[in-house]
């Protein structure tokens, strides 16, 4: 069977924030990301591949999320994803980040979440993409 | 003044990839016709509650094999307690302008058989040309097409215009 939409490629998650300059300095200087503005009323974020995180400016404050919807980016390690909970409560302060969560660990997978200025949350964990590779080898568990 | 990826400062955290997306289904099986049968993505159901999904061709042997991809990962919940907004979205590329038009109209002729709640007419803007819907769980979807002095890698190399 042919898809209605057939040979698309996932390009942008989108989400918003009050203002592009102050949300990007918590972007780049804390989460890593680039960033580049096309337009004064966004910004277009990215690590790792072409697709891209497209980041609104509202000029209001925006609409908290919940963490069910959240952005996951990868450090190369356990020990790293603990770094990056001690500079994300380092930085926390200083770029109005709402709430740091706990330590997770789950079938070696480290993470913790945290819900930024903007109201969007982001998770940080050293899952690799060999682990995606091999879900989407196995195939679907029995339900 | 051009602010590009070979310029960016040390970060407090070193990231590498953003990797994966999350959001909500009250309704998985329905949710994945959607994926496979509208948008053409490949979708694996990691366990009873929750489905990955990427795009096609990165398989052992594929054209894509070895490349990143974003990964979507999609749970099933009862009730979704904090529905999205357009601004929220996922957006699909698609190859040519004519796609985007073939893409709404197979999206109008098959609104109810996959629950769609709104499909938007197409428009040009940015550089982009696209139209949004949103499915029956209020997640909202833009199918674009960039010319290619606007996609996104594009604008990475020219860096900030503003």
């Amino acid at each position: 069977m042919t898809a209605l939409i057939p040979r698309t490629r996932l390009s942008h998650g989108t989400i918003e924030c009050e203002d592009c300059l102050t949300s990007r300095r918590f972007y780049q200087g804390v989460l890593g990301l680039g960033s580049v503005r096309p337009l004064a009323e966004a910004q277009y974020l990215w690590s790792g591949g072409p697709w891209s995180l497209v980041c609104v400016a509202i000029g209001d404050q925006p609409k908290a999320q919940g963490v069910e919807n959240r952005f996951c980016l990868r450090v190369d390690t356990a020990a790293e994803v603990d770094a990056a909970r001690d500079a994300a409560l380092a930085a926390q302060a200083d770029h109005h980040v709402r709430e740091i969560g706990p330590i997770d660990e789950h079938a070696g997978v480290r993470s913790f979440v945290m819900h930024d200025r903007d109201g969007n949350w982001w998770e940080i964990s050293n899952v690799t993409s060999a682990y995606y590779d091999e879900v989407f080898l196995r195939g679907d568990v029995a339900v | 003044m051009a602010t590009t990826q070979l310029e960016r400062p040390a970060s407090a955290i070193r990231t590498t990839s953003l990797e994966r997306g999350t959001f909500l289904t009250t309704d998985l099986v329905a949710m994945r016709r959607l994926f496979e049968e509208v948008l053409d993505l490949e979708c694996v159901r990691y366990a009873p509650d929750a489905l990955y999904v990427r795009e096609r061709g990165h398989r052992p042997g594929e054209p894509l094999a070895g490349q990143p991809y974003l990964v979507l990962d999609v749970h099933e919940v009862p009730v979704i307690a904090n529905p999205q907004a357009m601004l929220n979205h996922w957006g699909v590329f698609v190859a040519s302008q004519s796609d985007v038009d073939r893409a709404y109209a197979a999206l109008v002729e098959n609104k109810e058989r996959y629950g769609l709640r709104k499909v938007q007419k197409p428009r040009a803007a940015h550089g982009a040309y696209s139209f949004y819907f949103e499915d029956a769980d209020c997640n909202w979807w833009e199918v674009e097409h960039r010319i290619v002095k606007r996609q996104y890698e594009t604008l990475r190399a020219i860096g900030d215009v503003v």
